[in-house]
């Protein structure tokens, strides 16, 4: 299970990640961190993600910030439940332990990287 | 006196309106709030000291930021004064969540509040395990743990909140005075993390348990949402729903049919004079009684849609069935609004309000009126068994039974088809996102529904008394009057009805039709099913006994019109904008008059289009 530190809540991170030169910033973290950060979108079902970003777009601010409001945050652990019959898309993702359902296309505005399968 | 005003606000599924239906015994009825009209429920509740308190049923919000219409509604009734209390719902089964929303809530408002922490059965089955008095500590706020299904923890909460409304107000909190919805996106995510900090230091201490996940849900999604079985078990639903409104429902509207032909019978026997006998039977009975067989079909389809969304199976369905409304450009969520329209469109036409997105509602009001409501169902059966025979044309299906299926089905592809060039037309850009949320499967509470079902009837019975019961006496006068010698009616010919008819025949004729039938299509503005009615009067069938009324209206029409006229006025019903009730919840909703216009000449040109096509084919 996740440890309290890993938690960051960091309002830094969030509110600069919407301009551009915060996002600079993050991409440079991630590459120091060799952690490539992969979009929510591209997994399936049964993957254990954790939140390592945010892929700002202008048009989804405000679907990012209602993001943020059901708990989609930095460091957050996820889980990928389930895909529609169709198209494979959406998706089911459980979150801070509700489960939500997100078109592939708009997942990919949550970048995460998996964790290790042993937990 | 004036008694307290509380608002019921909460998370979308955290059991808000179980609690608004156990909470309240007294009639409910439809909210009209400083100036904004909330289709939502208000009801009277009894405080434990014998006082009473109204309680008003707001729509579900995940936050004080508008995102959606509904939380809009929300954040505007919160703002504006009259609220002497509120009631705070959340989900106990999800508390971070459940502390920010509170913490959001009460930093915004001075309101004296209560916080419901609800579904807190399904929680403690979960191992979730809260100290309710540490979060009313840090929240300053009572907490009271309730499970509105099983009633429990209600009578607590409302001694809470009568000395809650006693005590002075609390504290101002200052978010909520103008900055919510104009904040800048930087703003708004950092004040969502501070809630979130923030509820992360209430739930260090209160939250004794986190438990374990829902195991329960995740296995029942597990066939649901089964690649194949998914599907299947959809379609088998959808199907289910349909068979029993049609058949489960034609033995009580036979029960509500003959009742009134039944008190018609004994209006025509009285020795009342002969223009009251009219009166009553032609105007007042014939429009009620041929409004109020509805009753059973809108019951059935709503007792079905409550049950299904109360248990869960609702979200699974958008899910699903979001990839497949995506191809035409729809939004998953509509598929419930335009599933409520095959009863009646004007709920259809409200509950679209739970599509987040301005563009996605807006299409959906727009194709909604060419789902075949059940009001035409009786202009359908009486034109098919006028016009079409009743061959059989193999595999158990006969000519009459394939063309009312045929009739749906155009209007299902014309909804699709509108809905994909409006959506061209009128909006550009990419498709704005889906969210929504799977909730835990609960079992449904019967007492909870059939409140529900008995909201829906009031309202219902409402319109009849009002909107229908109006039109149908006015049309009755159009009809009878004006009078000829003595006590006799001049015949239908002369009457006021006649003049209008003759009036808007050159418009008419083009597609087949005389006045007459435009005589007959004026009264379907109140109600399509209407209708039937004013042609039984225009054709002067008169009620004798042995065969009914409608065997020998369609006897009547079928030596009366050619089998074009029949055919084109079955195309105008598929698609003309007719019943008043529609237009005006689609104006409320559509909001600009552009597309509320746009609608109403797209739906009339699509009517005369298709009724000039059939009357050419068929002269």
């Amino acid at each position: 299970m996740s440890n309290d530190d890993e938690f960051s809540h960091n309002a830094q991170d969030h509110s600069t990640i919407l301009t551009g030169e915060g996002w600079i910033v993050y991409k440079l973290r991630m590459v120091l961190n060799s952690e490539a950060p992969q979009k929510l979108g591209s997994f399936g079902p049964g993957s254990m993600l954790r939140i390592v970003g945010f892929s700002p777009e202008a048009h989804l601010q405000d679907f990012l910030i209602r993001l943020f409001e059901i708990g989609f945050l930095l460091g957050e652990e996820l889980e990928i439940l389930h895909d529609a019959p169709l198209g494979r898309d959406p998706i089911s993702v459980r979150i801070k332990g509700g489960v939500y359902a997100l078109r592939r296309e708009d997942a990919n505005l949550v970048l995460v990287s998996p964790l290790a399968a042993a937990c | 006196m004036l008694i307290p005003r509380i608002a019921l606000v909460g998370t979308p599924n955290a059991g808000k309106t179980a609690l608004f239906n156990f909470l309240t015994r007294s009639h409910q009825r439809v909210a009209n709030y400083s100036g904004v009209t909330i289709e939502s429920a208000e009801a009277d509740f009894n405080l434990p000291s014998g006082g009473s308190a109204a309680l008003l049923d707001l729509p579900g919000a995940y936050s004080l930021r508008p995102y959606t219409e509904e939380e809009n509604v929300l954040a505007d009734v919160l703002r504006a004064p009259g609220l002497d209390g509120m009631i705070l719902v959340v989900d106990a089964t999800q508390p971070e969540r459940a502390v920010r929303f509170l913490i959001e809530v009460l930093d915004a408002t001075s309101i004296p509040a209560v916080v419901a922490w609800n579904l807190s059965d399904l929680a403690r089955d979960r191992g979730i395990r809260v100290d309710c008095s540490a979060l009313s500590d840090a929240l300053g706020v009572p907490v009271i743990s309730t499970s509105a299904v099983k009633g429990f923890g209600l009578d607590s909460l409302k001694g809470f909140l009568e000395s809650a409304l006693k005590n002075q107000k609390r504290s101002k909190g200052a978010f909520l005075d103008q900055s919510s919805e104009s904040a800048q996106p930087q703003e708004a995510s950092q004040r969502i993390l501070s809630f979130y900090k923030k509820a992360d230091q209430v739930l260090k201490s209160a939250l004794l348990e986190k438990g374990r996940a829902d195991d329960r849900s995740r296995k029942i999604d597990g066939i649901l949402l089964h690649p194949v079985a998914g599907p299947v078990i959809l379609t088998l639903v959808l199907l289910l729903i349909f068979q029993l409104m049609f058949n489960l429902a034609s033995y009580p509207m036979e029960w509500i049919e003959s009742f009134f032909s039944w008190v018609q019978s004994g209006v025509a026997d009285s020795s009342l004079p002969v223009l009251l006998k009219s009166f009553l039977s032609d105007g007042v009975l014939a429009g009620i009684g041929g409004t109020l067989v509805f009753l059973p079909q809108i019951l059935i389809l709503f007792a079905l849609i409550l049950f299904l969304e109360d248990f869960g199976f609702m979200a699974r369905a958008v899910f699903m069935l979001d990839h497949l409304m995506g191809k035409v450009g729809l939004h998953g969520r509509a598929f419930l609004p335009l599933l409520s329209s095959y009863a009646c469109a004007v709920p259809g036409i409200l509950s679209t309000r739970a599509i987040e997105n301005r563009r996605d509602r807006i299409i959906t009001t727009m194709i909604i009126p060419l789902t075949t409501c059940s009001a035409r169902i009786p202009v359908y059966t009486l034109l098919i068994s006028a016009f079409i025979p009743n061959h059989p044309v193999g595999l158990g299906l006969n000519l009459q039974g394939l063309v009312m299926f045929g009739l749906y089905a155009s209007g299902i592809g014309f909804s699709l088809i509108s809905g994909a060039i409006l959506k061209r037309f009128l909006f550009s850009g990419k498709r704005p996102p889906l969210l929504i949320e799977l909730p835990s499967y609960k079992r449904p509470s019967f007492q909870s529904l059939a409140r529900g079902l008995l909201y829906r009837t009031r309202l219902f019975l409402k319109r009849v008394g009002t909107v229908i019961l109006g039109v149908s006496v006015v049309i009755w006068f159009l009809v009878s009057f004006p009078q000829g010698e003595g006590a006799s009616v001049a015949g239908i010919d002369q009457s006021y009805a006649a003049k209008v008819g003759r009036w808007i025949e050159p418009a008419i004729r083009p597609i087949g039709m005389d006045w007459r039938i435009g005589m007959a299509l004026i009264p379907t503005l109140a109600a399509r099913e209407v209708m039937v009615g004013t042609l039984a009067t225009v054709y002067a069938v008169q009620g004798d006994s042995g065969v009914s009324n409608t065997e020998r209206l369609s006897l009547a029409i079928k030596k009366e019109w050619t089998l074009a006229t029949g055919l084109s006025l079955l195309a105008w019903f598929i698609f003309a904008p007719m019943c008043i009730s529609t237009l005006a919840a689609a104006r409320r909703e559509l909001g600009k008059n552009s597309y509320f216009l746009l609608m109403i000449a797209y739906l009339f040109s699509l009517a005369y289009g298709a009724s000039w096509c059939v009357y050419r084919i068929f002269i």
